[in-house]
């Protein structure tokens, strides 16, 4: 005990109040056995203007549902005003690749303008939003990105994928000009 | 797209950043531009930048206005955090000259704005 009042020696004033209710709480601890709910000590040690501040932050406000984060988003504001969005899905490829990984809708900017460096023959590009590549669930989201952001933006037409029969055995069904007699 | 102007009309409710209404989310903001204002003397001084103090009030004005037409509060409470910490910045040196005299964007070519010059600048 002797350290602990050695230590409330050295607390500025307005601390000692609080830190002697430490005190007694850790005191009551050692004398009884019984269990006491932990106390959080910056909540102890906290002034009345910090617990004011902290119980106004822990409510909610209300706010438009539409928001615009280009002000902080740290994109330089002429590439705000001018950019243009292209919110589609990306085509298959035209070999023989899957179509897999084709259910998202990704975001696409404008072109601007590009060149050859001369060292290398290396295409290079001074838009830093050329390479962006975001994929989204559903239109929608997309929509509501490009928004938040404040680009302008249009949806690309969305391609409906003819369905048509595979099946090998069709070729030979019986109204098939296909099938034919070996006579 | 009714949909999409009813979400522009809709309200939502959120956890505050710093400030929980529009009055106390000006009282930060113009704390921030009071401290900035008083401490313009001191940042001309230490950095050497060849600006007077006149001219560095005129472009702290300047980069407040620019922010003015922002309304939501939580978006103006991160405006404050991200100016309080240049602000940080500034005071303590962390900053080099070049970094002060980027606000004035003197490096800088002005964009074309007619037709002719964005084509022969190939812009």
């Amino acid at each position: 005990m002797s350290g602990l009042s050695h230590i409330m020696r050295q607390r500025p004033f307005a601390l000692q109040m609080s830190a002697s209710k430490v005190a007694n709480v850790l005191v009551a601890r050692w004398a009884s056995s019984q269990d006491i709910a932990p106390m959080d000590l910056k909540s102890i040690l906290a002034r009345p203007e910090e617990v004011e501040q902290r119980n106004k932050l822990s409510g909610k406000i209300t706010v438009p549902k539409a928001v615009n984060l280009s002000p902080i988003s740290g994109v330089p504001s002429d590439h705000i005003r001018e950019r243009r969005v292209r919110i589609h899905i990306p085509p298959k490829n035209a070999m023989q690749s899957g179509t897999d990984n084709l259910q998202t809708w990704q975001i696409e900017f404008d072109n601007r303008e590009r060149w050859e460096n001369p060292l290398m023959g290396w295409t290079s590009t001074g838009d830093p939003l050329s390479n962006m590549n975001v994929q989204f669930g559903s239109k929608d989201e997309a929509i509501t990105y490009c928004e938040r952001n404040g680009w302008r933006w249009y949806v690309d037409s969305e391609q409906t994928k003819k369905e048509r029969v595979k099946n090998y055995g069709v070729n030979f069904s019986w109204n098939k000009r296909t099938r034919v007699s070996t006579k | 797209m009714a949909g999409r102007e009813a979400i522009k009309r809709a309200v939502q409710q959120v956890r505050p950043i710093l400030s929980v209404d529009r009055e106390e989310a000006r009282k930060r903001a113009l704390n921030l531009y009071k401290a900035w204002y008083r401490q313009i003397p001191y940042i001309v001084m230490d950095y050497d930048i060849p600006m007077s103090v006149e001219q560095c009030r005129a472009k702290l004005r300047e980069e407040f206005v620019k922010q003015r037409h922002v309304t939501d509060i939580r978006v103006i409470d991160m405006l404050v955090i991200k100016g309080q910490m240049e602000l940080k910045e500034s005071v303590e040196i962390w900053k080099q000259k070049g970094h002060i005299m980027r606000y004035w964007k003197e490096s800088q070519d002005p964009k074309p704005t007619d037709f002719l010059s964005k084509f022969i600048q190939g812009v």
